[in-house]
């Protein structure tokens, strides 16, 4: 488990964002998610995981408003880790990331509740949009929902911005 | 002005990078690593293999990082076109496969590093390093499949 610089000495400000746990097995893509979802001064990421063993022990023991996994993540595949996830802690928002050839297995993981995006290019844009529309849905107390974001680089129609069975609960 | 100069002496003592990765969050992430060194900078980004001479040339790359896997072309050609064109350039390839014969193919087409995207940061920028003192790199578990 890794805690985020800064973002534990920040006292009551803190304790007021929605605290992200960031799980995905790309130091490069943490840093990244980190600096996109900190600009949002609702937000704070909290802690770290770079396995999905570790980011199911880091629940157990931290509070956490919001979790974002990737799909291929070290150590489990995240469609386990999400059914997990929902089983150690029912009410927990995941936004799940996908890349590359894992779409037509993001596409069968059995998680109920599901709500997807599809992103072509400009992740970067479309993962600050879904953390906008996650902002959304909290601010309207739904909990427990899963989003998924599919961070596709093929060229091919980068107007599939699309949103899947909106479901969840309140 | 004079803080202005200053950042200006500083970038120009500093190891110049290009990254080329088709996936901007890859991107955004590795430049925020790397811009944490106090001796290395990302100089220029691409998605893709277009142009890439002109952003080498223009923005005077001392170390160039390609994803293996890219939209147009795939990393290993495009280490090939540069290392014909500029032999002397260090490339490091970025990957998500463990297989090592497409290490075997980077090496191949003049690649001096070959690195997991999975590696930790610490890992990644010991990678760049030892590329820039002419060691290459290759990660130790790959190193063993090899």
């Amino acid at each position: 488990m890794k805690v985020v610089s800064g973002t534990e000495q920040q006292g009551n400000s803190s304790e007021k964002k929605t605290r992200v746990l960031i799980a995905d097995g790309h130091p490069a893509v943490r840093r990244a998610l980190i600096s996109l979802i900190n600009q949002n001064t609702d937000f704070a990421v909290c802690l770290e995981a770079d396995n999905a063993l570790e980011a199911l022990e880091i629940l157990k023991k931290q509070h956490v408003d919001l979790a974002i996994a990737d799909i291929s993540l070290r150590g489990e595949d995240t469609g386990a880790l999400a059914e997990k996830i929902k089983l150690q802690c029912p009410s927990l928002p995941v936004l799940i990331l996908s890349m590359e050839d894992e779409v037509l297995y993001a596409e069968s993981f059995s998680v109920t509740d599901q709500r997807e995006y599809v992103v072509k290019k400009n992740a970067t844009q479309k993962i600050t949009k879904a953390i906008q529309y996650i902002q959304t849905l909290l601010n309207n107390h739904f909990l427990g929902f899963t989003v998924l974001v599919r961070i596709d680089s093929s060229t091919a129609n980068d107007s599939s911005f699309m949103q899947k069975e909106l479901s969840g609960y309140r | 002005m004079k803080e202005k100069k200053e950042k200006k002496d500083q970038e120009k003592t500093k190891t110049r990078i290009l990254v080329v990765d088709d996936h901007d969050i890859v991107r955004k992430g590795l430049t925020l690593l790397i811009n944490q060194e106090p001796d290395l900078m990302v100089c220029a980004e691409a998605e893709n293999g277009e142009n890439i001479f002109e952003l080498i040339e223009n923005h005077k790359v001392d170390l160039a990082i390609i994803d293996i896997s890219l939209n147009d072309t795939d990393g290993i050609e495009l280490t090939q076109k540069v290392k014909s064109r500029y032999p002397h350039l260090p490339v490091l390839i970025l990957t998500m496969h463990n297989e090592a014969i497409y290490s075997e193919k980077a090496f191949e087409a003049g690649a001096g590093g070959y690195i997991k995207k999975q590696e930790a940061a610490e890992t990644i920028i010991t990678a760049i390093r030892l590329m820039l003192s002419s060691r290459g790199y290759t990660s130790v578990r790959m190193a063993e499949k090899l």
